[in-house]
Parts: C-alpha cells; structure tokens; sequence
C-alpha cells in the first residue's frame, strides 16, 4: 500500500508526455520557446512582448561608448560586434552617440549585426554605410576569424538565451534537474516533431507551447561542462543555475577582443546564491522563455581570468552589467563603477518611479517636474521619451508639446509605434483628422496588433463618417486586446456608433412614413 | 400643715427625681444606642470610601491610561495626516529624489 506523501504526489503525474526526461535545456518547452526566434522579426520587440526598452532605449548604447574614449586613441579602423541584435536600436543608437562623441572613429568602423531582419536594417539606415550583418549562434563555436578581431562586444539580454542547466547542489551531491512536459491530450504530432533534433522546426507548435506542464526529477549529474565553476556539494541542497553556456561565451568573446577592446554584457539575474527553498522558474517574454543569469557564478568564474572582468562595487539587482577588458582593469574601473553602479541606477530609477507615482496621484505638474530630472539625465532614451509624451498627452493635455517630444523621440527610434500613436492622438485632439491618420496607419503598420491604435483608427474613421469603417476597427481591437485594457473604451465607442445609426435610421424611417403632410386646416379661407 | 406639705412635695420630689434619672438613664442609653449606631454607621462609610477610593484610584489609573493612549493616537494621527499630505509627500519624495542626484553627481565630479 502506498503511504500518503506518495499518494499526494500522484497527481503530479497528470497528463500525457510528450518526451523522455530530458536536462531542462532540451526540454520541450525550452525547445519551443528557442523556436519563437527563428522568423519572429521585430514584432516580439514593437508589440513590447520582450521589454527591450531597457536594453535598448539609447542610455546602455550612450554607456558603451564611454569605455572606448576612456581605453584612448585607435590607429586602426574600430570593429564592433552585437550578439543577438534584436530591434536593432541599440546598434542605432550606439552608431549615433559614437558620430556625435568620437566621429574620427565612426568615419571608419564597422559594425557587425547579427539576425539582421529587413526592418531592423530600415532602422538603421542613416549608418547603413558601416553596418555588417551576419546569421551567427553565439552559443555555438566561434568561427577562428573572430580571434581579436574586435574592440567592442555588447551583448544585451543573450547572457540568459544561452545552455544552462538546473542543479541541485548540497551534501547529497550535484543532482541534475531534468524535465518532462506533458499535455493534457495526447499529440503525436509534437511527439514526432520533438524526435527530430533542433528547435526551429517546432515554431508551428508555438500555440500550445502554454498548455505544457513540465515535471521535474533530479538525478545525479552527468559530466557537465565548466564543473570547476560550481560550488562544492556540501550542506542543504539548493537549486543553482548553471550558467555553462554564458561561461562558454564569455570566453569566447574575450577571445575576440583586440588589444584594449572591451565587452558590454547587460542582464537580467541574480547576484548571490539562490536559497535552498528557492525554486527556479523561467521568464517569459511573449513564446520566448529565458532563465536569470547566475552572475554570482560568472564573478566568480572571471575573477580568475586572464581579462580583466570589471564589475561595479555595488548594484541593484534590476539591470546588471558586466565589462570585460583586454587590458589593464584599472583603466576602467572607475567608469565602470560610475556606469553601471548604485549611485547612477538610483538616480536614474527613482525619479522616473516617483514620476510615476505622481502620475497615480494625478500630481501632473510634479510628475512632469520629476520627468524633467530624468530626461536630464538620459537626454536621448526615446522610451523614457515615450512615457513623458504619453504624460503630455493624456495627463497635461499640451498636446502640440507631446507631438514634438514624440517627433524627437522618433528620431532615436523610428521603429517605436507608439510614438507614432502619441503623434496621432495628439493630432486628433488638435483637429488634424488627416494627419492623425498618416501617424496612426504608420503606427498599425508597425505594430498592426495595437487595441490602442485600432481605438484611434475607430475615431478617426467616424470623424470621417466612415461607419463601417470604424465598426470594422473598434472588431480589429477588440479581437487584438487580450488584456482587455481598452475594451470598455471600444464597447462604448460601438455602442455610440450603433445608437447613431438606429436614431438616424429611425429618423429616415419617420420622415419616410410621414412625408405628406396636410395643411388644410391652417389654410386661410378667403 | 406646713410638714404634710413638705412631705408630699419631697415625694413628689422623689418621684420627679426617679423620672428623671430613668429619664437621664433612657437619653443615656439611646445615646449609646446612636453613638454605637453612628460609629457603625461611619466605619461602613469609611469602609465604602476606602473601596471607593481604591476603584476610583484603579478607574483613575485606567483614565490616564487611556487619555496617555488617545494622545500617543492623535500624535500619531497628526503625524500620519502629515504623511498622507500630498504636499508633504511630493516634499518628501523630490528630497529622496534630489539625494540620489546629488548622490550621483558627486560620484561623478570624483573621477
């Protein structure tokens, strides 16, 4: 007979699995999630599924030139590489400060994109003379030609998109977690599919990708690669991210720098040894899934390296930066603890959080104080410029004022739809019908999944008398927003729309029933 | 005549005097009746005094602490009104705002 704990545990195994157990990177949902890369575009980006508004707005890209003035004079043309490009804004925006702030280097650099998309290149046209593109895995082995071939590696949220495993680590031993996934029903399809080795073939997969249920057993470890980077087993067990893959690439790329280059790497992660109760649980961002960086295990690891690896002497936790130098570290330690440590992360943080919470509190004129302190600081972020637009727009109505700054903001990034919607919100207000809707088209062009935009496009097309038109947009968003966020806002603009239609087809009809109408009695007889 | 007189006024005398003295004797005793009466009368007084005392010195006691407690509240609430006070909130928040800054920039000025 089986005794409780065993029967409570019973549950667990529900459903049908699709796999073997497998270590957690092979998993199906891993898998699956690594799929959502291959043909995704920019869309993952401009519809924010993946918040690259923090990697991306223009103050991470102003940073990394910083480190090249401070590593002094280059006597041959500078080569960059960015591994896992994204929206390709960073690379704008970095190829714009570096022509403002060092343009005897821009004249000649070249910079090296990776996963270039036709629309992540439209962005970058004003530098298109000095952008390269190439397809390249920066968790597999590095080509021989990248051997100190550059001056500077970024690399911004891919740190956590690279092989790891989960462990557990304690007097038992180093245990491997391994996983099943299991579906409610039975899929042979996925079943066969996940047979063949690889991920991009399981992007049509990606819908039920939510429905998968991952069960978990640790085993002791196999061989793992860098095992010298872990700790040694003893006390409680406690889960680890073994962050094997970033190791992997971090080597690589020190490999890779020139004399005096050095390497951005910017993540997300943790910073001490997780807690024996902790338990480990993936980050998604739209299909994607990605895991914490284990930054406590890459210090560690590269503090012994033969590059200097600079980290700030103290930080919080929310965006952390790492620089790798080949060359003497104390050229660029103070930078870095300027860059990248507390005092600069709180002065950027906090006063756009306590704009924020002015905002709540409808303190308009404070919060458009604060957002003035944060600009300051960040004059070129186009997302900040997008929140303080918004503010300017919706909160102090200055609607020609939110028009300019999104302008501005637009020329940071051009890919931001929002700014376009901003524009066109503010265009509306003013009366501008035509020019709302050249701004918003643009916006839906962008991000044609926007309820936002497609609430707007309803307005304008009614203040057009396009009935139909805005009926068949107010459908468009309503279908499109899944969190519901403008769906009271489209429900009454229809309700609107349909009680205009049924008082002037009632009109119609009563004008149509009664059109005679006889005047004899009022007629004066002579 | 005059003896018979003297007699009868001497019994009477007599008589008058033993009245009297039952008299004196009667007031004597409701006297101590009253005394013992009264001196009962004060010791359960005193007694009820005593414990009224005590319960208002306990009431009393109570009262100051209560009256301690409202006024440690209404300094708090005081406080708490001050706190909640978007004014004082918006002051509060520009200062912490302003320290990071300011934070900032003398890092900044060191290098």
């Amino acid at each position: 007979m089986r005794g409780p704990v065993a029967i409570i545990a019973n549950g667990a195994q529900k459903g049908h699995p699709v796999e073997s157990f497998q270590p957690i990177w092979d998993s199906a949902a891993m898998r699956i999630a690594r799929s959502a890369w291959v043909d995704c575009g920019l869309e993952v980006f401009l519809q924010m599924d993946v918040p690259y508004g923090a990697t991306s707005s223009g103050r991470l890209s102003d940073d990394a030139v910083q480190p090249l003035l401070e590593t002094g004079q280059k006597d041959h043309p500078c080569r960059f590489l960015e591994i896992g490009s994204g929206s390709g804004i960073f690379a704008k925006l970095f190829l714009d400060a570096l022509k403002a702030q060092a343009p005897e280097i821009y004249k000649s650099c070249t910079y090296v994109v990776t996963d270039g998309s036709a629309k992540m290149l439209e962005s970058q046209a004003a530098h298109a003379d000095h952008i390269e593109t190439m397809v390249f895995d920066a968790g597999a082995p590095w080509p021989d030609t990248f051997e100190a071939t550059f001056d500077g590696v970024f690399g911004s949220y891919i740190l956590d998109s690279l092989p790891i495993d989960i462990l557990s680590v304690g007097e038992r031993g180093i245990r491997q977690m391994q996983t099943r996934c299991t579906l409610p029903a039975v899929n042979e399809a996925l079943e066969d599919a996940l047979k063949i080795p690889g991920s991009s073939h399981l992007a049509p997969f990606l819908p039920m990708a939510k429905n998968l249920q991952i069960q978990t057993r640790h085993i002791e470890a196999p061989a793992l690669p860098y095992e010298a980077a872990l700790p040694p087993p003893e006390g409680e067990d406690t889960p680890l991210v073994h962050c094997h893959g970033a190791l992997a690439c971090m080597e690589n790329i020190a490999k890779s720098l020139r004399p005096r280059g050095f390497a951005m790497l910017s993540d997300y992660g943790t910073l001490s040894p997780r807690e024996a109760s902790e338990q480990i649980g993936f980050q998604n961002f739209g299909a994607s899934a990605a895991l914490a960086v284990n930054f406590h295990q890459l210090d560690g690891w590269f503090s012994k390296g033969k590059t200097a690896y600079l980290k700030p002497d103290a930080e919080e936790g929310h965006l952390i930066t790492r620089v790798l130098y080949n060359g003497d570290g104390h050229d660029l330690f103070e930078l870095v603890d300027l860059l990248f440590g507390l005092a600069r992360q709180q002065a950027l943080r906090l006063p756009v959080e306590a704009a924020r919470e002015m905002l709540r509190a409808n303190a308009f004129e404070t919060a458009r104080q604060l957002y003035g302190k944060a600009m300051a600081l960040q004059p070129n972020n186009w997302s900040l410029t997008e929140e303080v637009a918004e503010l300017l727009l919706l909160g102090a109505k200055d609607y020609n004022d939110a028009i300019s700054l999104a302008e501005f903001g637009l020329t940071l990034n051009p890919l931001a739809p929002n700014l376009h919607r901003i524009i066109a919100q503010a265009r509306y207000h003013l009366g501008d019908i035509s020019g709302a809707a050249t701004a918003n088209s643009t916006c839906l062009r962008l991000w044609g999944a926007s309820p936002q935009a497609h609430l707007l496009q309803a307005q304008i097309q009614l203040k057009s008398e396009d009935i139909q038109g805005a009926l068949i947009s107010i459908a468009k968003g309503l279908a499109m927003d899944k969190e519901a966020d403008q769906r009271e806002a489209l429900v009454q603009l229809q309700n609107e729309i349909l009680v205009e239609i049924s008082t002037s087809a009632g009109e119609e009809l009563l004008a149509e029933v009664n059109r005679t109408r006889a005047l004899d009695e009022l007629t004066t007889r002579p | 005549m005059k003896w018979l007189i003297l007699i009868i006024l001497k019994k009477r005398l007599i008589k008058l005097e033993a009245k009297v003295e039952s008299f004196h004797s009667d007031m004597v005793r409701v006297n101590n009746e009253v005394h013992r009466h009264v001196t009962k009368l004060e010791d359960r007084f005193n007694r009820n005094l005593k414990d009224q005392n005590r319960v208002n010195a306990q009431d009393h006691k109570y009262i100051i602490g209560l009256e301690k407690r409202f006024g440690k509240m209404d300094k708090n609430s005081k406080k708490v009104t001050k706190q909640v006070d978007p004014r004082l909130m918006e002051r509060n928040t520009m200062k912490l705002v302003d320290q990071a800054l300011k934070a900032y920039d003398q890092k900044k000025g060191k290098r």
